[in-house]
């Protein structure tokens, strides 16, 4: 079969043809997989907050309120308020921004916290979710107002070797989310 | 304003496009050592890239959101780009014939080059406002053009050394650009 | 060409990689672990099959001042399937790979197959075509990456044979890594290429 001549009709229509093929293709196949798209970014979030907080009993994704700007999540068990979850955001990162959900309970206490979105070099500022670095979030009782800081900069916090800006940025931005649950639990009494 | 100017800073440095995140490895590897020619596409790369940022960035806020149809941003992006290159290739030889001398070898090559497309898409990815999308789009390409730039500076030295014959054209050019990454790195500390 | 050559040829003797030097970006931009290189290996490889067997079918149907925009078309509808099946499918792959998954659809290699090949031959053939040089695309990113991970944090595919503690490269998970690496790997191949050529030159 020879060929189709390149006369301004047949191009137009050739492309014509392809673009609506493809489109329709393209929809099709959105259509297929956003369920499942939309599933697995839900359990990612989920997944983050049962890591942070104790139990609870409550939908938290529905109880969430914005506290300066921060997305909360406040759990509750029987009634009674026993953390909040609030994603901390920070532009400080090495590449990009970064998140992290951290996890407190009403006494001033970090339960646990976890960096949920970032661009930090694998293998490198990535081992911010180590449990050598974020282990020693856990369970660290704050006081309202504290920021949270690394040695280099006079803190408690032992960054991650040769990641020095991506440990100070998971700070900044666990001490913003701290920030806003303060206020959020000072306002609760 | 002191925002933009650290945005510009990380961008052409601190996270330069070819040297730390590997868009526009092609162009930068095959470019000839001439320092002429690296500017000449360099300065083509600046123009599209601008140009390509600007019209993606409507075309995802106007058309791609409000539609709901984000998944067609592959498909729209690239063919953006491509008509943009064959727009500017052909005003240029109208406008130009000298300019299209100097740069009109390139501008076909640009429509694969990753560095365009991958800061159109970063843009997005990053939440920039139209103006925060310029001024990144901008750094990028210059960037770009420093790391093309004093990359051809070396190569020119290069083709006078002494080297294993396995290590010629490709190798050299890898472990010298890996060096050249690595003395990047030192800006780490800014932005 | 015989078939057999079609399918083989993308593995070693015209290595899309060492060899013929295209898809540069994704090469040195996910190759910092073994899983990761051959996880966009295999995506482009899909892509590729893809993208040549319909050019190959459709393309007497296409004319040729507009082959280029054509087929731009097709590679980016395919890029997008695999985009949105992998985001489905595979989410923490599809996180790892993030940007370069749609910088599949510039790779060189896939639009130079196309007009290279898929332009002038039957489906089959361009099968053949697309198969070899995506896995040995994936070959050649999977051995990078290795190469990096090995070196640069003790493991392969995940599992780690050093302490937790042990130093390793750390150079090579990184950028500069990236580069030398590619560049000794490739001066490497050329060794061997010239050492086997050496024999064939001297009779």
């Amino acid at each position: 079969m020879k060929q189709l001549q390149s006369s301004f009709v047949n191009m137009l229509l050739v492309l014509s043809v392809i673009s609506l093929i493809s489109a329709g293709l393209l929809a099709a196949t959105f259509e297929y997989t956003k369920d499942d798209i939309a599933a697995n970014q839900l359990a990612k979030q989920m997944a983050a907050l049962d890591a942070v907080l104790p139990q609870y009993d409550n939908d938290l994704l529905a109880d969430e309120i914005r506290v300066d700007g921060f997305s909360l999540f406040p759990a509750y068990q029987g009634g009674e308020l026993v953390g909040a979850a609030v994603l901390g955001i920070t532009e400080q990162a090495f590449s990009g921004e970064m998140q992290v959900m951290a996890g407190f309970s009403p006494d001033g206490t970090l339960i646990n916290s976890i960096a949920v979105r970032h661009a930090e070099t694998p293998g490198l500022g990535s081992k911010v979710n180590d449990d050598g670095f974020a282990g020693q979030f856990r369970s660290l009782i704050l006081e309202p107002g504290q920021v949270l800081e690394v040695s280099k900069d006079g803190g408690a916090i032992d960054a991650v070797t040769a990641a020095t800006i991506s440990s100070r940025a998971y700070c900044d931005a666990v001490s913003l989310a701290w920030k806003s649950a303060a206020s959020f639990f000072g306002g609760a009494q | 304003m002191e925002n933009m100017f650290s945005l510009f800073i990380t961008a052409a440095l601190v996270n330069n496009i070819v040297l730390v995140q590997f868009l526009g490895i092609c162009p930068f590897l095959g470019v000839s050592s001439r320092i002429s020619t690296a500017l000449g596409m360099g300065a083509a790369v600046m123009f599209v890239m601008t140009l390509a940022s600007i019209v993606t960035f409507l075309i995802q806020n106007l058309i791609l959101v409000p539609l709901q149809i984000t998944f067609l941003q592959t498909v729209a992006f690239i063919l953006v780009i491509a008509g943009l290159v064959q727009m500017v290739e052909l005003i240029i030889k109208k406008v130009s014939p000298v300019l299209y001398q100097a740069l009109g070898v390139f501008l076909p090559l640009i429509t694969t080059n990753c560095a365009i497309l991958g800061v159109a898409l970063l843009v997005v990815r990053n939440n920039y406002s139209l103006g925060e999308g310029v001024v990144f789009a901008v750094a990028s390409s210059v960037g770009f053009t420093l790391a093309l730039f004093i990359f051809a500076g070396i190569r020119e030295r290069l083709e006078f050394a002494n080297l294993p014959k396995a290590m010629k054209g490709a190798p050299i050019s890898l472990v010298t650009a890996g060096l050249l990454a690595l003395a990047f790195m030192g800006f780490q500390g800014i932005g | 060409m015989s078939l057999a050559k079609t399918f083989t040829k993308g593995f070693i003797r015209e290595n899309p990689v060492f060899v013929l030097l295209l898809g540069m970006c994704p090469t040195l931009g996910v190759t910092n672990s073994a899983v990761n290189g051959l996880a966009m290996g295999l995506a482009t490889t899909s892509v590729l099959l893809g993208s040549n067997m319909v050019i190959a079918a459709i393309k007497n149907l296409i004319p040729d001042k507009v082959r280029i925009p054509a087929y731009i078309l097709v590679i980016a509808s395919f890029v997008t399937i695999i985009d949105l099946m992998m985001s489905a499918q595979l989410p923490s792959l599809h996180e790892q790979l993030g940007l370069f998954i749609p910088l599949i659809v510039v790779n060189c290699i896939i639009l130079g197959r196309a007009e290279a090949f898929a332009s002038k031959h039957g489906v089959f053939e361009s099968l053949l075509d697309g198969l070899g040089m995506g896995l040995g695309f994936a070959m050649a990113l999977t051995m990078l990456g290795s190469v990096r991970e090995i070196l640069g944090n003790g493991s392969l595919f995940g599992f780690s044979f050093v302490g937790e503690n042990a130093t390793t490269m750390l150079l090579f998970i990184m950028p500069p890594g990236a580069f030398i690496a590619l560049g000794l790997i490739i001066a490497s191949v050329n060794a061997v290429k010239a050492r086997s050529a050496r024999p064939a030159a001297q009779e």
